[in-house]
């Protein structure tokens, strides 16, 4: 390990409180005497909090977002009526052959075999986390869950804000999706997928299987070209390809 | 007409509708105020969003209470930002506007201002990162434990699981150090203490 790893270390078992007693005086005689060290923990420890603000991120890009739209709308030109008619009956065109297009893929013939080849619930990442952050409605809502037993999950998830909570979104979505309960199953992920997050290709590829066990196969494709065509690497991408290969 | 209260409900909830109209609201002046002190349209978009962050944060609380307009405590947030940063870059306010309504702005709400620029110049750096860096992170922070952390990312090994989030911090953390802002930050740290939870 490098010197910078170890010292990275260090200051990682000195914030989540790992250091033993002799560990911990040694440590915190060198803070009182290194400046440079003491900022190190400082911005270890903001960083901690900091990347963590999804929901102050997001309100920022929500910002960022109307100050976006009031420039462009400063800029532009208005339509005229003529071009503006134009534009309607574009739009009008292209959700009617969208509507056939849906009712062509919609196909009623069951997904289940396949359905159960692909599914499996997303492990729980929640129970045994190592501080004293997650609630006992949290903890029990995953016992729940780790059982099988979705109804019970629910029962608590239900009782948690899911506002910008994209991992218990997924979890809920999955119970709902046991339960067959499609309708609630995509409300929970599309609502976790209203902002970019770091779960997005769990959620889509969950809703790509909801789609596919309600028979919405062209729905399911759809969701799975767009794991696809996601940026970054993930094992999701993989199993998205391999599922639209089978659908195909 | 909403109340207040209800303004600010709708504020921490992200609604698009109520920051529209606080933008059209507050920022021409601010605007009008920067570019007239030697700054730019891109240091008044910026200023006015850490402004409404910090309205967001306070509000986030739920014992903010205004006893002014929404948007003179914007005002006054603004203010205080951009007389900082021009402290910081070795610059002074020239103009003052005729028709500006100040308030005192209380102890916290100062505090707030304060971490708001630590933490934005934090997340700037962050979002900066690969998806995958972010992510790991993002779980390793949420203190999930590194067993949870190799499988929620698909690594083969808990070895390997270290190695990548020490690389991704060491990104982060070296990204934030390059960053000029990143100087006037750890001169407040030296002194502050540890934790700042305003």
């Amino acid at each position: 390990m490098s010197s910078e790893e170890i010292q990275f270390e260090q200051i990682e078992r000195y914030l989540a409180g790992k250091m033993n007693a002799d560990e911990l005086q040694a440590f915190e005689t060198s803070l009182l005497r290194d400046k440079s060290l003491k900022q190190e923990v400082a911005l270890h420890r903001q960083l901690a909090e900091a990347t963590i603000e999804h929901d102050v991120m997001d309100f920022r890009a929500s910002v960022n977002s109307v100050m976006k739209d009031a420039s462009m709308l400063k800029q532009s030109v208005l339509p005229n009526k003529i071009l503006y008619l134009r534009i309607v009956a574009t739009v009008s065109i292209i959700l009617l052959i969208g509507y056939g297009l849906s009712r062509f893929f919609t196909d009623s013939v069951s997904n289940q075999p396949l359905f159960e080849t692909y599914y499996e619930p997303y492990d729980d990442l929640i129970t045994g986390r190592s501080d004293d952050r997650t609630d006992d409605t949290i903890l029990l809502a995953m016992q729940y869950y780790n059982q099988a037993d979705y109804s019970q999950a629910i029962t608590y998830l239900e009782q948690i804000d899911q506002h910008n909570k994209p991992l218990l979104s997924l979890y809920l979505g999955i119970c709902y999706l046991n339960l067959d309960d499609y309708e609630k199953a995509h409300m929970s992920f599309d609502s976790a997928l209203e902002t970019d997050n770091l779960f997005s290709k769990e959620l889509r590829w969950y809703n790509a299987l909801t789609y596919l066990k309600e028979g919405n196969t062209g729905k399911a494709r759809l969701t799975l070209k767009r794991i696809i065509n996601s940026p970054g690497k993930s094992g999701y991408v993989t199993k998205a390809q391999s599922l639209l290969d089978a659908l195909d | 007409m909403h109340r207040k209260a209800d303004i600010l409900k709708l504020l921490v909830a992200g609604d698009h509708a109520t920051i529209s109209r606080l933008y059209h609201d507050c920022y021409p002046a601010i605007e009008q105020l920067i570019l007239k002190n030697t700054g730019d349209t891109e240091d008044a978009e910026d200023v006015f969003q850490e402004a409404l962050v910090v309205v967001y944060r306070q509000a986030k609380k739920g014992s903010l209470v205004l006893t002014c307009a929404l948007s003179t405590y914007i005002y006054a947030i603004f203010r205080n930002i951009w007389l900082d940063r021009l402290r910081k870059s070795g610059r002074t306010l020239g103009f003052i506007s005729e028709h500006e309504q100040l308030v005192d702005l209380e102890s916290d709400v100062l505090a707030t201002i304060q971490k708001n620029e630590q933490y934005a110049l934090y997340q700037k750096h962050f979002q900066n990162l690969s998806e995958g860096c972010r992510k790991l992170l993002t779980l390793f922070f949420e203190a999930l434990d590194m067993k949870a952390i190799t499988k929620a990312m698909g690594f083969g090994s808990e070895l390997y699981a270290r190695k990548r989030k020490f690389q991704c911090k060491e990104k982060l953390v070296n990204s934030i150090r390059s960053d000029p802002a990143y100087s006037e930050i750890k001169e407040g740290n030296n002194s502050a203490s540890d934790t700042i939870n305003p």
